[in-house]
């Protein structure tokens, strides 16, 4: 931290930007803790729009019925399952893509940038995609949640333009005169400089494979594969229904349930991953590199 | 500059090297799918079944099969069936009627249990790779898809399944023309068993309850003319019926606009031929079809509704609202009159004090028809057997069953004497224990569905009022119906059959179209738009494609009338 | 650039000299470019399907040609241009909003010395995301009710006039767009923040002993570091520009709005209501990939010569 005083302008500075910051922690704080509350809340006084800051008629109905569901753990260990290998398999597969395409030298990098570059426009679709897993034997199998997607274009471009602005060339160049080989370039020298877009990285693709259903819905038929979202979806399903049949005050309770069930399955299915930022964010530090520089 | 040049060759093979991949690739496993779809039980009933002796006389009935009566078959056989679980219902294995099923017929079912939210990319995929199931049952395809399905031969036709072995189905279209004008296709081929309901509170459709405890409080009568709604409404709005001391009463609301706009139509005389056709029904005057929503009685209804919604008697959120948002306003006792086809959809603490009109609402014209019933054929999209079925014959006498008054009520109820009962007055009751003390958190619906199979509607069978026991019977509801039934019209149309081109360009025109008539309705109701613009209005849709919108109509009445 | 060499040893510009000289970058290269061998261009033998009419039964490659026959549907639809319009208004303004605003915030979160409270606006500000777009426009619809809406009661204690807003065309652009902003800033700012970390201490240490103040510093130092992620950023969206998500749309669309927020994903949907439509759903998606594509590669192309900044 900088001991060095600041001028009288730094603090009108500071003193805003907490101003600025506090203002935004308040704007988007307000409708999360709509959220939290409502979905402990009769759902009646919701709907009427009586619920504010403070929970009315307060009850857990919402979260009793959704974890009265047995399958809610099993689609929290199958996620958490998928998440952890998936992020994995991501971080490796994308750093092998990254780097090459970030290296000034390498001649066929624009070749290699736009034959990926052009699968994020262009695609066959959904069915020639399931044909395609389907060929290769991935249907019904933990695979088919893992090995599609195990890149993306997007992520792999950041990733690339990390390495290209904030590890500068001539660091790798002077290793490469000292022998150094291209694996352990990367091993060595570049991925511990890149700690922090190794955090967003596991960011990206682990909120990506947390929320993700769409692989599981076309791909998995058995019930005990199902990742947590595709769980949560059906049980707010099953407590919607569309047609009200029979007299009974209970199916109107839950066509109501139904409302603050989404909320309650959002708070289900997002505290743990919110965790994960407050627990990752200790890894964006400034880069070890002045010292390696001056080395 | 080089690497640019290369880069798109490069990428150009790749391109075309995947598209030669796909092509011999995709081709074995697609029409190697469509061929081996074998079950691994069925080819051993199917050796079993060759030797089996033939009955004398029954030359073409398959060897496997008995022409009538149960059980079906003569030796085990597995059908694959793919099925829409709805929210309420256990996967279908489980349920008792159709263990009960498996037991009189000797077919052994192998359920695909679809749940709700998946249905149509499920069924899609199956479709599109091949991996079709023995026959699809309740998984909610449009018309358009089983012609089109039909046509490419993933559905089998199946007229002379019909003729042959479905005594039941083919007894109800001949008792009930709309049936057999309706069911098959434009080239006569039938690809669906329907969705059959002779039930007149179901067929009644959408209704109108009004408070009858604000009525009798104001001193009013309950309306029979859209004069004296309007009074009522407008003494619901001004004379505080809840009580409250506050002008918060909401005098006539719905879970969406055309619902209201429905009971409404018959007032001026319009959607005369039924539900089926909302936008095009029959100029009784010059003998032609008539298109609703450009006539001068349209104008009039929506400037009533504009009157309504100008003077606050109409909600204004009409156009946002949905079913919880209706509970809401109902339990909070602010609402005046709302529209739908049972009475629960306001909440249960003041649903009794709602009653249906007694009559069909008369118009200004002296028209007093009740437009919202609907045909016996619903729906054609409940019950195909595609390509893949070894034993359509079977799968035809299995679904039969339900056709007739035995097998529907079976459907419904389960079997008497273990899940229902029959009382003295002839009406069936369920005599499930569980009802008694249902367990919590549980409802009628889940433990009902444990049972029986309709929850969720589409089935493939015919439904009549004394053993469906859903909202539409109930007692409110249920006079609702009888009150307007006298006002339906004569003649109620079925869907119209198209041709795959025509019924194509039909779905773009109304893409267009109905998208611009929603719009348009709202901002004439809401006074966006004033009513001096109408005749803009009518020529946007005249440019819309209207010409071709009606002649491809006209086509599909004129195949309609000469079945 | 060399001239190619003619000489009969292995040029320094050739690919072969490249092969061999990196060639553990190639081998880097080989399991990615398999999975988008595998995964992308295998499947895209299915974008033949905008040029047939789907035959289920006869598959992809046996499905009759029509050539550009959905694409004419699509044209020719009544309100093709309005679609069009929609859908690009739309997303450009939701890129002006929306693109400023993470930059904004990871670099004031980067001035924060308190590491509490640093850690509690990220937290917070990022929260949002995870909400499935059922709730935030749930959320939306019932804050905005014209009887019951917090932001009306706001507005007729302060003596204005209720607004039905949801049923207002000319809004749904404004709530569309603005309730994005207020859900993805705090995680699009992720990016930045790390990018931030990379700039380099010690010229903020000469700027400081030059005697430039903070706003100066971020100015000068901080938002050049961060202009490479920023541009790249860019462009990556503006290759979205035809693609506006059918869900968001549709839940906030009503009989009302439907002049501003009729998109072509919704058009698309309503197509596919009455009947399964891959040929025509694939045409349009062609379409506007095309559109996409283009336009990726001019913007490409500018960034390249402006600012040496570009994906390729």
């Amino acid at each position: 931290m900088n001991t060095i005083a600041r001028t009288k302008a730094d603090k009108v500075f500071d003193t805003i930007n907490v101003i600025i910051l506090s203002l935004v922690l308040v704007i988007i704080l307000y409708p999360l803790i709509f959220v939290v509350v409502a979905s402990v809340s009769d759902p009646l006084r919701v709907l009427q729009g009586e619920v504010w800051l403070w929970p009315k008629g307060l009850n857990l109905e919402s979260y009793k019925l959704v974890f009265s569901h047995s399958q809610i753990m099993i689609g929290y260990r199958n996620t958490l399952f998928y998440t952890l290998l998936g992020t994995l398999i991501n971080l490796v597969m994308t750093s092998l893509g990254a780097y090459p395409l970030s290296r000034r030298d390498f001649r066929a990098r624009s070749f290699f940038t736009f034959l990926f570059t052009f699968t994020m426009f262009f695609s066959g679709g959904m069915i020639p995609t399931y044909l395609v897993v389907k060929q290769l034997g991935l249907l019904d199998k933990i695979w088919a949640m893992l090995l599609p997607g195990a890149v993306s274009v997007w992520n792999m471009t950041i990733m690339r333009n990390y390495f290209q602005t904030s590890i500068p060339f001539e660091l790798q160049e002077s290793a490469m005169i000292d022998g150094c080989g291209n694996l352990s370039l990367l091993i060595r020298i570049v991925l511990p400089l890149s700690v922090p877009i190794i955090a967003v990285m596991v960011i990206f693709y682990g909120v990506g494979h947390w929320n993700s259903y769409f692989n599981a819905l076309i791909y998995l038929t058995d019930q005990n594969k199902y990742p947590l979202q595709l769980v949560l979806r059906s049980i707010l399903m099953k407590e919607e229904t569309s047609e009200m049949i029979a007299a009974d005050d209970s199916v109107i309770r839950r066509q109501m349930m139904a409302e603050i069930l989404k909320y309650a399955a959002i708070i289900v299915s997002s505290v743990p991953v919110l965790l994960l930022y407050p627990f990752l964010q200790k890894y964006f530090v400034h880069g070890i590199m002045v010292g390696a520089l001056k080395g | 500059m080089r690497s640019k040049k290369l880069c798109a060759l490069l990428l150009c093979l790749i391109f075309v090297l995947s598209l030669v991949a796909g092509c011999s690739s995709s081709q074995t496993t697609e029409s190697g799918e469509q061929k081996q779809e074998k079950h691994p039980e069925s080819n051993q009933t199917e050796q079993k079944a060759e030797t089996a002796e033939e009955t004398p006389g029954d030359e073409d009935v398959p060897p496997y099969l008995n022409k009538e009566g149960f059980p079906i078959v003569k030796e085990p056989i597995t059908l694959r069936f793919m099925v829409r679980q709805t929210a309420v219902q256990p996967p279908h294995e489980e349920i008792y009627v159709w263990q009960e099923y498996e037991k009189m017929t000797g077919v052994k079912i192998e359920w695909i249990n679809v749940p709700d939210t998946d249905l149509s990319e499920k069924r899609n995929l199956a479709i599109a790779s091949g991996d079709l199931p023995d026959a699809f049952i309740r998984c909610l395809f449009s018309d358009l898809d089983v012609l089109r399905y039909g046509e490419q031969g993933i559905f089998i036709e199946l007229n002379d399944l019909i003729d042959k072995y479905a005594p039941n189905l083919k007894a109800c279209m001949e008792k009930y023309p709309e049936v057999g004008r309706g069911l098959p296709e434009y080239n006569g081929k039938i690809y669906a068993t329907p969705v059959l309901y002779d039930s007149e509170p179901i067929l009644m459709g959408t209704r109108l309850f009004i408070r009858k405890t604000w009525v009798d409080k104001l001193g009013l009568s309950m309306p029979t003319t859209t004069d004296e709604l309007y009074k009522v409404l407008k003494a619901f709005k001004e004379q505080d019926p809840n009580g409250n001391g506050k002008p918060d009463e909401i005098p006539w609301t719905s879970s969406i606009i055309t619902g209201i706009e429905g009971v409404l139509k018959g007032a001026w005389g319009l959607q005369n031929r039924g539900s089926k056709h909302s936008y095009v029904d029959w100029d009784e005057k010059n003998n032609q079809l008539r298109f609703i929503y450009t006539t001068d009685q349209m104008k009039e209804l929506w400037q009533y509704l504009n009157r309504l919604y100008k003077e606050g008697l109409l909600d204004e959120e009409i156009f946002t609202m949905d079913h919880p948002k209706l509970i809401a306003k109902g339990e909070q006792d602010l609402v005046g009159a709302f529209c739908f086809v049972n009475s629960q959809a306001i909440g249960a603490s003041h649903e009794q004090e709602y009653e249906g009109i007694p009559e069909a609402l008369e118009g200004p014209h002296g028209d007093k028809l009740w437009a919202l019933k609907g045909p016996v054929l619903s729906s054609k999209g409940p019950f195909q057997i595609t390509s893949a079925c070894k034993y359509p014959e079977v799968a035809m006498r299995w679904i039969d069953y339900f056709y007739s008054e035995e097998g529907a009520t079976f459907f419904y109820m389960g079997v008497e004497g273990v899940t229902y009962k029959r009382n003295p007055d002839g009406t069936l009751e369920y005599s499930i224990p569980e009802l008694e003390n249902m367990p919590e958190g549980t409802s009628f619906d889940q433990i009902v569905g444990k049972y029986t199979p309709y929850m969720g509607g589409g089935n493939p069978q015919i439904t009549m009022t004394h053993y469906f026991k859903g909202g539409e019977t109930q007692p409110i509801p249920l006079k609702a119906a009888e009150n307007v039934a006298p006002f339906a019209p004569k003649e109620i149309w079925a869907g119209f059959s198209f041709t795959i081109e025509e019924a194509e360009k039909l779905n773009e025109l109304q893409n267009d179209i109905h998208t611009y008539i929603d719009n348009m309705r709202a901002e004439f109701i809401t006074g966006k738009t004033s009513f001096d613009k109408w005749d803009e209005y009518v020529q946007q849709i005249e440019k819309m494609g209207f010409k071709e919108y009606m002649e491809i109509y006209q086509k599909g009445y004129e195949r309609y009338m000469s079945n | 650039m060399n001239k190619k060499s003619k000489k009969s040893r292995i040029s320094k510009d050739s690919i072969l000299y490249d092969i061999i000289k990196n060639k553990t970058l190639y081998i880097m290269l080989l399991p990615v470019t398999t999975y988008f061998l595998i995964f992308c261009y295998w499947p895209m033998y299915g974008v033949q399907i905008a040029f047939k009419n789907f035959n289920a039964a006869k598959g992809i490659m046996g499905s009759p040609w029509v050539g550009f026959y959905h694409f004419q549907r699509f044209f020719r639809s009544y309100n093709f241009v309005t679609l069009i319009t929609n859908t690009i208004t739309l997303n450009l303004y939701n890129l002006v909003a929306s693109f400023p605003a993470p930059i904004i915030l990871a670099l004031l979160l980067n001035e924060v010395a308190n590491s509490k409270f640093k850690r509690v606006v990220q937290t917070v500000t990022y929260a949002p995301h995870f909400l499935s777009t059922v709730v935030v426009t749930g959320m939306l619809t019932t804050l905005l009710s014209p009887k019951t809406g917090i932001v009306n009661h706001l507005i007729a204690t302060l003596g204005g006039e209720r607004i039905y807003f949801m049923g207002e065309p000319a809004w749904f652009k404004h709530i569309y767009v603005w309730s994005g902003v207020w859900q993805h800033t705090g995680w699009s700012a992720i990016i930045y923040l790390a990018a931030l970390t990379s700039v380099d201490q010690q010229q903020h240490e000469a700027a400081i002993i030059d005697g430039a103040n903070k706003v100066q510093r971020i100015w000068y130092i901080n938002i050049p570091a961060i202009l490479p992620t920023a541009i790249i950023l860019l462009i990556l969206n503006l290759g979205q520009i035809m693609n506006v998500g059918f869900e968001k749309v549709f839940l906030l669309q009503n009989d009302l709005n439907l002049k501003s927020s009729d998109v072509i994903s919704t058009y698309v949907y309503r197509m596919g209501l009455l009947g399964a439509q891959y040929s025509f759903s694939t045409a349009v998606g062609l379409f506007n990939s095309v559109i996409n594509f283009i336009l990726i590669v001019v913007v490409n192309y500018i960034s390249r010569k402006v600012s040496e900044v570009s994906l390729w």
